[in-house]
């Protein structure tokens, strides 16, 4: 990993508002904040996890990055340039640069085209027509997924679901991309199935140097990926670190929710403290997680938290992030 | 109490009848938890739909038997299962969005299992009973959550009602087929807790299933594992988790993402599930997949006992086992 290089992608207060349709008459137009400023940083051949649960913006970050999402307001500075601002013709330039793979296989690959089809017609969009020079980019690629050529002549439905899967990845690779937003790859696959999509997916990233977003809600996943995870809570970036720090030191009660709720093979779990997802207080001056939170203090339902920089690279946003730090030097005094 | 014994059931495609569960044999007793895990396909949820006695026309019971309570009650007619279920068995379904009526409000749904299984109770009676049995399952305010209909619950309050619906008849045995599969993780967390606190308070048995290996280590006192309509390994989940014996068990365990094997690539298990048309005919279905294959794999596989009490059916354990 190149540490002193500019950040391949630079996420600054990204926000994404939605409209909520109106269900009754007369009745106040009402928006949905599904974002709310989001600032992160991915770096070149860096894997970044993005968790936290259904709702929580996860899946519209990742949206927006690959421009199928306009934001509200915000930046998404991918190598030097403003996505955001581009227009779409613009963007069609650097379209190659920036791929996805999808959650579900199954709806991603067109059912009428074959997966030589659904290629070709990838190459195509970005001018490659000659048939010659298509099989030249296909076949070294398809030959990598551990699939044959005769692949290529199968309609989807013939494909079980991990060799669909594998396809989606290909169709995203084929592209030469420097960067992949990877929405949920594995929660359709079986067990074993998984291990080897997520062996395939490390291999590749490595060998092509790719810098990757990774987004599951499975904490075992995630920390498996990653270098670096960013945890979500309603739209917002609540903690975010490195993979040892988010999981041994992780300081935001909400990564210690989440946390807790991680099931190992080996280990018993205990329960976290937290109450249940409530009405979600969206205001200037609350803290998004109080309602759930088991600590909160007055100061939580009067004034936002900052995101504060604990250890270089290491964001928490909470009121008592200091106060846990002099928790924990105190009770080493006390130790000593 | 509930005692499955050679279970084998076929599935018609095409005038053809396929066998989808071969010879699985289990016993689930007092306050114990059985978890089924195995990947899509295996037959899992098949088990469980056969010991409801929900099994689709074109799938039959060929062989075996489902005693509960001392009563056979394979392939027992709708009518004379009814005596079995929601007193007996009760299911809690994975879907809670399509298994909730969107028409009727969430009081009336739980008011119609009581008025079935208790037709002497009044009214008001009913009424206590559903607060009761909400309030049980979680639910601060009852009465209000009475008068809501599914969709203004999330997919957790749903699975609760579920299983408040389930529960309403106090059946000795609760089949839960992937109950937390559609819910987040820390609802995850909160279902199983109920589960097992309703447990321990009814004295229930349950049978749980589910794809995801950790959550069945987590809840039950025992495993069975299922590969292509075998149970290929049953025991202590203490016993089959820790020290796996069947080459499929232990392929399976090894490619679980974990904290210590970040960085290194995680075991693949080669190849994919046959599809219930190129299943073996003949010796072990695992055969394509498996790294400790021999010859002997071709023959027949007999199910044995190891010394310390779980089974595996495989032919490397075959001189091990005990009677």
């Amino acid at each position: 990993m190149a540490e002193n290089r500019e950040p391949i992608l630079q996420v600054k207060n990204l926000t994404k508002i939605y409209r909520v349709p109106a269900t009754k008459i007369f009745e106040k137009k009402k928006t949905f904040i599904a974002l709310n400023d989001a600032s992160f940083d991915v770096h070149y051949g860096e894997t970044v996890g993005l968790i936290g649960e259904s709702g929580c913006g996860k899946s519209t970050t990742g949206r927006i990055i690959v421009k199928l999402l306009q934001a509200s307001s915000g930046e998404v500075i991918y190598e030097g340039k403003d996505i955001n601002k581009m227009s779409r013709k613009e963007f069609k330039e650097n379209r190659t640069d920036i791929q996805m793979i999808f959650q579900d296989p199954a709806t991603a690959l067109n059912p009428q085209f074959t997966i030589g089809g659904l290629m070709r017609e990838a190459l195509r969009s970005v001018g490659i027509k000659d048939k010659a020079e298509q099989d030249k980019k296909i076949l070294p690629l398809i030959a990598h997924a551990g699939l044959t050529e005769e692949y290529l002549a199968r309609a989807p439905h013939e494909l079980s679901g991990g060799q669909k899967q594998r396809i989606c990845i290909l169709l995203a690779l084929l592209l030469d991309p420097k960067f992949i937003v990877a929405d949920e790859v594995v929660s359709a696959l079986d067990l074993s199935v998984q291990a080897q999509i997520l062996n395939m997916i490390r291999r590749i990233q490595k060998e092509m140097n790719l810098s990757m977003i990774f987004i599951s809600h499975d904490l075992n996943i995630i920390h498996y990926v990653s270098d670096r995870i960013i945890v979500m809570y309603m739209g917002e970036i609540v903690e975010q670190g490195t993979c040892e720090e988010i999981y041994r030191k992780g300081l935001h009660p909400y990564t210690h929710l989440l946390l807790s709720s991680l099931i190992t093979l080996n280990a018993d779990n205990t329960q976290g403290e937290a109450k249940d997802m409530g009405e979600i207080i969206r205001s200037e001056s609350v803290c998004i997680f109080a309602p759930r939170c088991p600590k909160a203090t007055d100061q939580c339902w009067h004034e936002k938290p900052a995101l504060k920089e604990v250890e270089p690279g290491h964001l928490v946003k909470c009121h008592f992030v200091q106060t846990m730090e002099e928790a924990a030097a105190a009770a080493r005094a006390q130790a000593n | 109490m509930l005692d499955v014994q050679n279970l084998c059931v076929s599935i018609r495609m095409d005038e053809i009848w396929y066998p989808v569960l071969q010879n699985v044999s289990f016993k689930i007793d007092g306050e114990e938890t059985l978890g089924l895990v195995g990947e899509s396909g295996c037959g899992k949820s098949m088990t469980a739909t056969a010991i409801m006695g929900l099994l689709d026309r074109n799938i039959k019971i060929v062989d075996g038997h489902i005693m509960f309570d001392g009563d056979d009650i394979a392939g027992l007619d709708l009518k004379a299962y009814q005596k079995y279920r929601g007193t007996g068995i009760a299911m809690v379904f994975q879907d809670s969005m399509s298994c909730l009526n969107p028409l009727h409000r969430i009081g009336a749904q739980l008011e119609e299992t009581y008025k079935i299984h208790f037709k002497n109770m009044t009214k008001e009676e009913i009424h206590d009973k559903i607060v009761y049995s909400l309030t049980h399952v979680g639910f601060v305010n009852a009465e209000e959550t009475m008068r809501k209909y599914p969709h203004q619950l999330s997919g957790g309050q749903r699975q609760r009602v579920m299983i408040a619906i389930a529960m309403s008849a106090n059946p000795k045995l609760l089949i839960a087929d992937e109950p937390t599969t559609a819910l987040d993780v820390t609802t995850q967390n909160k279902i199983l807790t109920l589960m097992k606190n309703l447990q321990k308070e009814h004295h229930t048995s349950i049978l749980m299933i589910s794809h995801d290996i950790t959550v069945i280590g987590q809840t039950c006192s025992h495993v069975g594992v299922m590969y292509s309509g075998w149970l290929v390994e049953y025991g202590l989940s203490g016993q089959v988790l820790k020290d796996p014996k069947h080459p499929y068990t232990k392929a399976l365990i090894a490619s679980i993402p974990t904290q210590e094997n970040k960085n290194k690539p995680l075991h693949e298990i080669g190849g994919v599930v046959p599809s219930l048309r190129m299943r073996p005919k003949t010796g072990c279905v695992f055969y394509e997949r498996c790294e400790e294959r021999c010859d002997k794999c071709k023959g027949d596989i007999p199910t044995v006992t190891l010394p310390d009490g779980r089974n595996v059916r495989c032919v490397l354990f075959a001189d091990q086992g005990v009677e």
